[in-house]
């Protein structure tokens, strides 16, 4: 889902998806470290990384900084999810808010209306919530 | 306080607190414009039916299990928070346990729940295969998706869009001018 959105807002921008620019991590921070590793032995580097979660960004930006880099300033971040994690590293991250405490309200009063056999609307089984981005640190 | 009563809801609606009782419990055998009379009595009045009574009259229990891939991890806290809330609103008690995402696991836990007699599972995955897909529609009971993409779209869900989500995080980078936009992705859990 979310590389189908990547591969699709390259093409609406006028840029070529190249594989190189694709690394795969479990989501965890030492996978943000590894990913970040892995691009540097990239030739034209990249100079802008989108971590499909937060702990990945923490572990992105810490390991540009321990190269002697700086974020934003050589590398531009912006994470998945907006858990607290991402104010309590510096420079906070910009994020993609995924309201996860309404997401799991909202799957519960959904699962309470199906158990009480209560009437469900048409398309309301599949609920999709607003997301939007978050303006931090971690971008120009 | 709320000391609404079974009683209330009937009177207002008019109608006798076996009819009452019959909406709250889901039983079929209601006519549709009285069950929606007697519904929007109850939204109106603010009526929480008792859990225990329910149960006892339903001969049922009123639990609802929560399978996530793993407690200890920030984003799946903050989920599940959201999710007991309002099953506390409701009157529902939660057993909740971590799959690992773990494909046995996952069917494991589903399993042992189902036999608990749960009412309801709310299921939280990072790969909702073609398997697991079959297994819900299988269950006795329904099972909602949380922040977990079905994309055979048979199973209900709560999500973002994740895919317009990824579009405007590459337009916001592209607009800035970066040529170069990385992108880290999730492993698959399996290999296929």
């Amino acid at each position: 889902m979310k590389l189908t959105g990547y591969k699709r807002g390259l093409k609406e921008a006028g840029l070529s998806f190249d594989e190189r620019y694709i690394v795969e991590g479990d989501y965890t921070y030492d996978s943000g470290i590894e990913s970040f590793e892995k691009y540097l032995e990239v030739e034209d580097r990249p100079t802008a990384f989108i971590a499909g979660a937060d702990e990945m960004a923490l572990g992105i930006v810490h390991a540009a900084q321990d190269k002697g880099y700086n974020v934003p300033e050589d590398f531009e971040v912006i994470s998945f999810d907006n858990t607290r994690l991402t104010l309590m590293v510096r420079p906070q991250i910009t994020t993609i808010v995924q309201p996860l405490y309404d997401i799991g309200a909202v799957a519960m009063r959904l699962l309470t209306k199906l158990m009480n056999k209560e009437q469900v609307e048409e398309g309301l089984e599949k609920v999709i919530l607003p997301h939007r981005i978050e303006n931090r640190q971690s971008t120009k | 306080m709320n000391n609404i009563t079974i009683y209330d809801v009937a009177r207002e609606a008019n109608v006798s607190m076996a009819t009452v009782s019959r909406v709250v419990n889901g039983n079929p055998n209601v006519k549709p414009a009285t069950r929606k009379k007697v519904s929007d009595v109850i939204e109106k009045l603010g009526y929480r039916p008792n859990a225990v009574a329910r149960g006892l009259a339903s001969k049922k229990t009123t639990t609802v299990g929560v399978i996530i891939p793993d407690i200890s991890s920030i984003f799946f806290a903050e989920l599940a928070r959201g999710i007991e809330d309002i099953a506390t609103m409701y009157k529902y008690n939660i057993i909740l346990s971590s799959s690992d995402e773990n494909i046995d696991k996952e069917f494991h836990l589903l399993n042992t729940m189902l036999g608990k007699q749960v009412d309801g599972i709310v299921f939280m995955g990072g790969n909702i295969s073609d398997e697991h897909v079959k297994e819900f529609k299988n269950s006795p009971v329904p099972i909602v998706l949380a922040g977990s993409v079905d994309e055979s779209g048979q199973v209900p869900s709560v999500n973002i869009d994740y895919e317009a989500a990824a579009f405007d995080a590459v337009t916001f980078f592209a607009n800035k001018g970066h040529k170069h936009i990385a992108f880290c992705k999730r492993k698959p859990f399996r290999a296929d």
